[in-house]
């Protein structure tokens, strides 16, 4: 083989569906080898570092498990009562008409394309997340609603709603 | 009743070394895919929960091995599904930061200029890997991650062997493809 290997051999060599012409080309060839070994190097750090990541992680006592969170939880959660209550400028999240559309964007994200299949998911949502996405909400961030969610099609949520403001 | 008794305990006992076997590799593996701490915890317990459920199903066609992957690719499957939104995902308190995996370098002795770049590398091979589509991403980790070979992903994921090696082929394009971006 007199060219160097292409991207899509020097990929294929490295996940093993590579044979011997391949083989012998990159006995011959600084280039192509340097770039082999670069990869693989890539590769074997990325391997070692999921391996040591799982074990460090596994050797955590779990978030759900550490019972010493529980006076800590209640003293925020206390907290946060306090200052709702102290601040009581809460704002009512906007309800729509019944012939607008029942569906809010989630802002600062793209909006679907004219093709993108999406489809609708109910679920559980923290109101500290719908604060985070940019939604004014008139709950307690540690609460949770329930909301239907218009997911796209690489699951981005692009807008939700909430079943109890349809009533 | 006291021979029963017996039985059950051992059969307990039996399982019980199974999971030490074996659990780290089924958490590792859902860690890798799922990037969350709690998910991974919950799909491991999820996963050696099914398996003693259907211990009698077990005919040795597999290793207990392959066995337990290919419940742990169809739970991580079905908790990634559940799960969809990515902001829920950014402000879950488990989730494992892409960007903490370069802290997670072995230690070779190197120079700290050689430490910075290996943690470079690494968090842009997560950042890639984590672009992937699912098919991909789930080949991709059963190979490089878990040192499975197109056959045994095969068994494991049902994808058929061709496809496996399309997507791993696909899938090693791309990380080079956005490693050379990134660096």
């Amino acid at each position: 083989m007199n060219r160097h290997l292409s991207d899509n051999e020097i990929g294929d060599w490295i996940a093993g569906l590579q044979g011997g012409e391949a083989a012998d080309h990159l006995r011959e060839c600084a280039q192509c080898a340097a770039e082999v070994n670069r990869t693989r190097e890539a590769l074997v750090l990325f391997r070692d570092s999921g391996h040591q990541s799982a074990a460090y992680w596994q050797a955590q006592p779990g978030a759900r498990r550490s019972w010493n969170w529980v006076p800590l939880l209640a003293a925020a959660a206390a907290l946060i009562v306090v200052v709702a209550l102290r601040h009581r400028t809460v704002t009512p999240v906007p309800v729509p008409a019944p012939t607008q559309e029942v569906f809010l964007r989630i802002p600062y994200v793209v909006p679907p394309a004219p093709y993108e299949r999406t489809e609708v998911v109910r679920m559980d949502v923290p109101v500290a997340a719908l604060i985070a996405a940019g939604l004014k909400v008139d709950r307690l961030a540690g609460e949770t609603v329930s909301a239907d969610v218009v997911v796209g099609q690489d699951d981005r949520p692009l807008a939700v709603g909430f079943p109890e403001n349809k009533q | 009743m006291g021979g029963l008794a017996a039985i059950a305990e051992s059969e307990v006992q039996s399982f019980e070394a199974l999971v030490a076997t074996h659990r780290a590799r089924v958490f590792r593996f859902a860690l890798a895919s799922l990037r969350d701490r709690d998910a991974a915890e919950t799909v491991t317990q999820d996963c050696f929960l099914r398996a003693y459920q259907a211990r009698e199903n077990f005919r040795g066609d597999s290793s207990v091995q392959t066995w337990l992957m290919k419940i742990a690719v169809n739970l991580i499957r079905d908790a990634a599904r559940s799960r969809r939104c990515q902001f829920w995902r950014r402000t879950s308190a488990s989730a494992v930061l892409l960007d903490s995996a370069g802290n997670f370098i072995p230690d070779t002795g190197s120079s700290p200029e050689a430490r910075a770049s290996a943690k470079q590398q690494i968090t842009a091979m997560w950042k890639a890997v984590d672009r992937l589509s699912p098919n991909q991403r789930r080949v991709f980790l059963l190979h490089f991650m878990e040192g499975m070979d197109p056959a045994e992903i095969t068994e494991v994921t049902g994808i058929t062997n061709a496809t496996v090696r399309v997507h791993l082929s696909r899938a090693v394009r791309t990380v080079r493809e956005k490693l050379r971006k990134q660096l």
